[in-house]
């Protein structure tokens, strides 16, 4: 029977989508739609924040607690891919294995893979095997049930705790210096005095606690924030029952390690980091990556400066960087693939050049290169580490975007460039 | 003095409504809609005009609008086909206009 298990997962699942199982396409749908909105949402929540300076002092340890989230939503969205045990699955979880194995490109080049294997380490921690089979089925699944939603659920426990620890969400100084704005008036709520530490009854004027005001320019969480909160979570149930009710997840045959797909093509939010690998496998699979998490997780403690918290390109220049920064790297992002698709890259014009050469220079580094330049050279001129942060965060989304984009629609068999996927060949 | 909240109780109400009718609309597909049903409903009316002998009434009275499966545990697999092709066991289904013809492949004869 053990032998059998991955089969039977996957007629479970063809099961749950053939009607048998009462409305559980609908249900597998919404399963489906929702891990995929909640990356995107993530990685929205994530703009917002930076665009509203809302990760500065004292908010830098949540930015980080923040990043573990976006890394464990990631890790979920990923272990859940491989379950359904259908070629898409199991190709795509053979792209994303080989992408944690791709640290052998460099210890390759530099051929001490046999003494020190970083690579094939990392992908048999992933698998529990050196291919995708029921070692790994049995982890992903351990993983996906159990593990990360442990860590998932004791990380927003942090997350929103911390909020309140920290003051409540990232907003501009009281704005208007102790009046409060109420049914069209001003009104004087509370003048602080700097040498006194208050007690909440100290706080409020009069003989009775104010009925939907409080000190500062502030009002009750209910009823204002939670008619909002409730209405943005209904407008998301909303959302993902319309794409579920419309669109199907996919299925296809039962996973078969003796034909590949071709292309392979990881989860969709991988798919940047696929076509960086299809350049250079330790680039694209080990050095951006770390360079783009420990730049974003730096961010709150390079940019010290206060200011423009809780406001939309809060400080002054923000806004023009900010399109500066995305006409730039929309530009170079869009000449780099315009240029390796046409002319390809070093190992077309020198064969036998050494693997190094290609690890070093390629257009995933020069990539980063480029837009680190860019980035020192707005530190430099506008004297600013916020807007120095800002041009390079915006680089970091577009070209993330772009490069997701391009191999979603533009690879086709053998990662060559199609215009559309209706020009890939039949095989 | 407006209340600053009305717009998201607005909202709220609108995407509760579209929630609603959603759930409904799948209700309705998988009780009403499902393709199998339709095709065991055209094969129940078929089976009561044909009704007119003993042997007739009794595979009418046999029929029900159910998922049908053929479960072969040697192989650890089930076979659901027999939940369309209703007729299948049947000799006499054959000869039945609509069912010896796959829709869209009216060329091709499956009479045996």
């Amino acid at each position: 029977m053990q032998a059998r298990a991955p089969l039977v997962i996957f007629l479970t699942v063809v099961v749950l989508d053939g009607e048998t199982v009462y409305t559980g396409r609908f249900i597998r749908n919404i399963h489906r739609w929702a891990a995929q909105l909640m990356v995107l949402t993530v990685l929205l929540h994530m703009a917002r924040v930076f665009f509203t300076a809302s990760y500065k002092k004292p908010r830098e340890f949540n930015w980080l607690v923040g990043l573990g989230l976006l890394v464990i939503t990631l890790a979920l969205s990923f272990t859940g891919y491989l379950l359904p045990w259908d070629q898409l699955a199991y190709w795509a979880i053979t792209i994303g294995s080989n992408i944690a194995n791709s640290p052998r490109e460099l210890t390759d080049a530099i051929g001490i893979t046999k003494f020190f294997d970083p690579g094939g380490f990392q992908k048999r921690l992933l698998l529990g095997a050196n291919f995708v089979g029921q070692d790994s089925l049995i982890r992903f699944y351990v993983l996906h049930v159990f593990v990360l939603p442990l860590a998932l659920v004791t990380l927003l426990g942090v997350h929103f705790w911390r909020i309140r620890k920290d003051g409540g969400l990232a907003r501009p100084e009281d704005p208007m210096g102790g009046l409060a704005e109420w049914g069209g008036e001003r009104r004087t709520v509370f003048q602080p005095l700097a040498s006194k530490t208050y007690g909440l009854m100290a706080l409020v004027k009069g003989k009775r606690p104010p009925v939907n005001r409080g000190p500062e320019n502030t009002v009750m969480s209910w009823p204002h924030l939670f008619w909002a909160e409730l209405a943005v979570f209904m407008v998301t149930v909303a959302i993902t029952l319309t794409l579920s009710f419309y669109w199907d997840a996919p299925l296809k045959e039962l996973a078969n390690p003796a034909i590949p797909e071709n292309p392979a093509k990881a989860p969709w939010y991988f798919l940047g980091l696929q076509e960086l690998v299809s350049y250079s496998a330790f680039m694209g699979g080990v050095l951006i990556p770390v360079i783009v998490l420990v730049g974003l997780a730096l961010i709150p403690f390079l940019d010290r400066r206060a200011g423009g918290e809780g406001v939309w390109f809060g400080t002054p220049g923000e806004e023009s960087t900010f399109w500066q920064s995305l006409f730039f790297a929309l530009a170079v992002t869009l000449g780099m693939l315009a240029f390796t698709v046409n002319f390809g890259w070093l190992r077309n014009w020198f064969p036998h050049i050494h693997q190094l050469w290609i690890i070093a220079i390629n257009p995933g580094s020069l990539l980063v290169l480029i837009f680190a330049g860019w980035s020192l050279l707005i530190l430099k001129r506008k004297d600013s580490v916020r807007l120095a942060a800002v041009s390079l965060f915006v680089c970091f989304l577009v070209s993330f975007t772009l490069l997701t984009y391009f191999a979603t629609v533009h690879r086709g068999p053998n990662w060559q460039f199609y215009w559309w996927p209706s020009q890939w060949p039949l095989h | 003095m407006k209340d600053p909240s009305r717009i998201y109780r607005w909202v709220l109400l609108l995407a509760s409504l579209i929630t609603v009718a959603y759930l409904v609309g799948a209700a309705v597909q998988e009780n009403y809609l499902a393709q199998w049903k339709g095709i065991q409903r055209q094969y129940r009316n078929l089976l009561e005009d044909k009704a007119t002998d003993d042997r007739g009434r009794e595979l009418l009275a046999k029929f029900r609008i159910e998922m049908k499966q053929a479960s072969i545990p040697a192989l650890g697999s089930v076979d659901r086909c027999v939940t369309c092709h209703n007729g299948i066991d049947d000799p006499a289904a054959a000869r039945l206009p609509g069912l010896s013809v796959w829709p869209g492949r009216e060329g091709r004869n499956y009479a045996p």
